[in-house]
């Protein structure tokens, strides 16, 4: 998902900036709903200019929502190490966009996601399964943009199968438009090919 | 036209979810013809599921039908002209938007240069490039609330290139394959024609096929009793 450009785009980089910046006050605020609110507004972003860094950054902030809002994962003795490194991480990114820094930026988020192996216990299992499901989620709205199923795959690096169940239990085949072509046109062509 | 029907993964895919595989075999025994996929949705369909423990039987499953020729595998070579050029249509402050996939090119290539007579597409957004390529400028626009420029010139190009081409998804291909009694042996007498196209149309619509709750009631008023 995350691979190496190290180009950016002016807007994008100071949008990301500064969802990075909200996002590391968020964890501080103990605030799980705007990191939703963060990764919604960078998948935007995403959609438009299939932009690997909104990528990432919205499937991080999606993973953090998930995994503050659940209130039971505190408990677990990993917990704060995980937070501060998380914290860390952030910062780090941030700067290394201030600075123009793509390739550190690059390393940052790749050591996001490459945290979870640092996890021991428990927690490991949980914070791999929120950020496989951000995945799939972000991917699910990026496809409801309008990118097509094998491009949002490619661009989250997740299998199409896994992004298909996803999108299949979302209502997202009743809200768009329905196609000109009717069910019975497209039927009678079918029966036309088996006679 | 060439009895050759294209395969895009999604078809593929709602059919391998749903344990529908069997069913494409003897609808292709029937048809005649070949059922034909790119390279790059080989890969898709069965290299990068195969790495994964969640997905790696359907792999598997689908990589037996290529092996026995159920599916048949075509290499294209120069599709990046064509996908730069067709990813060109949509633009948004001068930058073009990067919508379809190479795979998806592959297919459409495939269809061209084979004559085939069906392309069988689940998801959404290449139907819509093939079918209402407005209503896809008009859904861009409504789902990322912003102007998205549309080069016509480059889209009355792409149009008159793949013009023709015949869309059809995996539950046009599974209702005919009930109305033939193919699957006749998944569903039980117990219940009504209505119940069992009910069930089989949902079943692919909850793993991915794009068919609306209208659409699948109308399947269910259509679609023959074998």
């Amino acid at each position: 998902m995350y691979f190496i450009r190290y180009f950016m785009d002016k807007e994008v980089r100071d949008n990301i900036i500064r969802i990075l910046d909200e996002g590391y006050k968020a964890i501080q605020d103990d605030d799980a709903l705007k990191l939703r609110m963060l990764s919604d507004n960078t998948i935007h972003d995403a959609s438009t200019k299939q932009d690997n860094y909104s990528i990432s950054v919205a499937v991080i902030m999606f993973s953090l929502h998930k995994l503050f809002s659940r209130i039971s994962f505190r408990t677990y003795p990993n917990w704060h190490m995980f937070v501060e490194k998380v914290l860390g991480l952030l910062k780090a990114m941030k700067i290394s966009l201030e600075q123009d820094r793509m390739k550190s930026f690059d390393l940052s988020v790749k050591e996001f996601f490459s945290l979870v192996d640092r996890v021991a216990g428990k927690l490991k299992f949980y914070i791999k399964e929120v950020i496989d499901t951000a995945k799939i989620s972000k991917g699910s709205r990026l496809y409801e943009h309008g990118v097509s199923l094998s491009k949002t795959a490619d661009l989250l690096g997740v299998s199409a199968y896994e992004l298909m169940s996803y999108i299949g239990k979302t209502g997202i085949a009743d809200v768009d438009a329905p196609l000109k072509n009717t069910v019975r046109k497209r039927l009678s062509f079918t029966r036309g090919l088996f006679v | 036209m060439n009895k050759i029907l294209v395969f895009d993964a999604s078809s593929v895919i709602s059919l391998a979810t749903n344990g529908l595989l069997d069913v494409l075999r003897e609808l292709r025994k029937m048809y005649k013809g070949r059922f034909v996929i790119s390279e790059v949705i080989r890969k898709e369909l069965v290299d990068v599921p195969f790495n994964t423990k969640k997905y790696k039987l359907e792999a598997m499953q689908v990589s037996r039908l290529i092996d026995d020729g159920v599916l048949e595998v075509i290499k294209v070579n120069d599709f990046k002209n064509t996908l730069d050029f067709v990813n060109g249509i949509f633009s948004l402050k001068g930058r073009p938007m990067q919508l379809l996939h190479s795979g998806e090119i592959e297919d459409l290539l495939i269809y061209q240069q084979l004559c085939a007579e069906g392309f069988v597409v689940d998801e959404r957004t290449m139907r819509l490039f093939l079918e209402d390529i407005s209503e896809m400028h008009q859904l861009l626009e409504r789902k990322l609330h912003k102007r998205i420029d549309f080069d016509r010139r480059r889209a009355k190009e792409f149009q008159k290139r793949f013009t023709g081409i015949s869309v059809l998804r995996s539950c046009e291909l599974m209702a005919v394959a009930y109305e033939k009694g193919l699957l006749a042996d998944n569903f039980s007498e117990r219940f009504g024609k209505e119940e069992q196209i009910d069930a089989l149309m949902w079943g692919l619509r909850l793993r991915g096929c794009a068919v609306s709750t209208d659409e699948i009631d109308m399947f269910k008023k259509l679609v023959k009793k074998h």
